[in-house]
């Protein structure tokens, strides 16, 4: 073998590689030794007695306090992608351990909202770095609220409720299609069966509070002809047949 | 650029290369797969806490190259109080090495191991790691001329221990 053919078959060794996955999960490793933010924040708490006896460190913990103060200030206008993000992240997942059955339904559009707000200002500001974490916090809020909105239990009382949901719902929808107009990607087909879910639910509990009522003989025929149109699964239908038939103003708080 | 994200940039750049360099003083996957992540992790170590390491690809190398001789060193160890644990140390021949055994590049694999020390980390970081005579240099603390000379002299031998095996095979 000549000089040159074996320097040519020694750079054929450049293709032994470490495995990917291996690599990936090294890496993880390496770096998960290290002390969390929020472990090195709690250490500090501890200390924080020790600095009070100190007059010395009063401006340092004023200034420290002052920071304090104004990351929470800066973690309530974090977007996706930004490092306090995670934070704000965690006060509200934090703040949705605290929220009752009945008030998760509201809860859940409040958060929808909130994504959909995030990712029109990183629309806006042109962010295209931000656009993908945003976009998946958009969704991942959309399935969460999919699932509440399609689970919880409604009951005769919560007509004007529900009815307030199918108008946020919609106002969502309208809000997405319209990112959807200006190229945003969004996977919404969970949106579409809430919002016939809620009519269909909204529906259901008018007519069981129509044969409640007590009709005259026009009033009968009408809510007999909502009932077979709620009964064929034509929710929308029947929600227009019913404000046309019973109530013009669309207000169905009693 | 904080000291994480530097060092998780070396990290991308050198893995690859770092494990190479042990793989083919170790020729074994299992054991160059440890040692890679122990020189990482040595090297993290140190470079958090160091900010005087101005070259960390040296260092990386100065890392793994002293683990391979501990290595060596235990192994000679182990073999000596226990022929049994001798399987524990060299496992089974990972996907890789039998890919290497079907090509002629085991043959020339197998004679770079053969090599001195230095030999070898001479080849290795100039032909495979692609490093120019002054950084070769420099990792090996000598002269440009020197090294030059070295680099010359490992290839003569490698040359000479390939044609050694081509002639013992055929």
């Amino acid at each position: 073998m000549t000089e040159k053919e074996l320097i040519a078959k020694l750079q054929e060794l450049r293709q032994i590689k470490a495995p990917t996955d291996w690599v990936n999960f090294t890496k993880e490793r390496i770096f998960a030794n290290e002390t969390s933010r929020g472990e090195r924040f709690l250490s500090l708490i501890e200390f924080l007695p020790h600095l009070l006896n100190r007059r010395v460190f009063a401006p340092a913990l004023l200034g420290l306090l002052v920071v304090v103060f104004l990351s929470f200030s800066l973690m309530q206008s974090a977007l996706p992608g930004d490092l306090l993000y995670h934070l704000k992240k965690i006060t509200e997942n934090s703040r949705a351990v605290f929220v009752s059955p009945e008030e998760l339904p509201e809860f859940s559009l409040e958060l929808a909202n909130k994504r959909l707000a995030e990712l029109n200002q990183i629309v806006e500001k042109n962010q295209t770095k931000k656009l993908a974490p945003a976009i998946n916090e958009v969704q991942h809020t959309l399935a969460q609220m999919a699932q509440v909105l399609l689970t919880f239990q409604a009951t005769s009382s919560d007509v004007a409720a529900i009815d307030k949901f199918v108008k946020e719902t919609e106002s969502i929808k309208n809000e997405i299609q319209s990112l959807k107009e200006r190229g945003i990607a969004i996977d919404d087909n969970d949106l579409e069966k809430v919002s016939e879910g809620l009519k269909c639910k909204l529906l259901s509990l008018l007519v069981a509070d129509l044969e409640k009522r007590t009709l005259n003989d026009e009033q009968t025929v009408a809510a007999q002809e909502i009932k077979k149109v709620a009964d064929e699964g034509k929710c929308q239908e029947g929600l227009e047949l019913f404000l046309m038939k019973f109530n013009q103003k669309n207000n169905f708080d009693k | 650029m904080n000291r994480k994200k530097e060092f998780s940039k070396f990290y991308d750049e050198y893995i690859n290369k770092i494990y190479r360099f042990i793989f083919l003083k170790v020729n074994s996957e299992e054991i160059a797969k440890d040692l890679c992540s122990e020189t990482f992790l040595r090297g993290w170590e140190a470079y958090k806490e160091n900010p005087n390491i101005k070259n960390p690809s040296a260092f990386l190398y100065r890392i793994a190259q002293n683990l391979v001789i501990d290595y060596y060193r235990e192994k000679d160890k182990v073999n000596f109080v226990s022929t049994e644990a001798s399987n524990l140390v060299d496992p089974q021949p990972g996907l890789e090495e039998k890919i290497m055994k079907k090509t002629d590049l085991e043959l020339v694999k197998s004679a770079l191991v053969q090599l001195k020390d230095e030999y070898q980390n001479v080849i290795i970081w100039h032909y495979l790691d692609d490093l120019s005579i002054p950084e070769t240099a420099k990792l090996l603390g000598k002269t440009e001329e020197n090294t030059r000379v070295l680099l010359h002299r490992a290839l003569r031998a490698l040359k000479n221990e390939v044609n050694k095996r081509i002639i013992r095979e055929s």
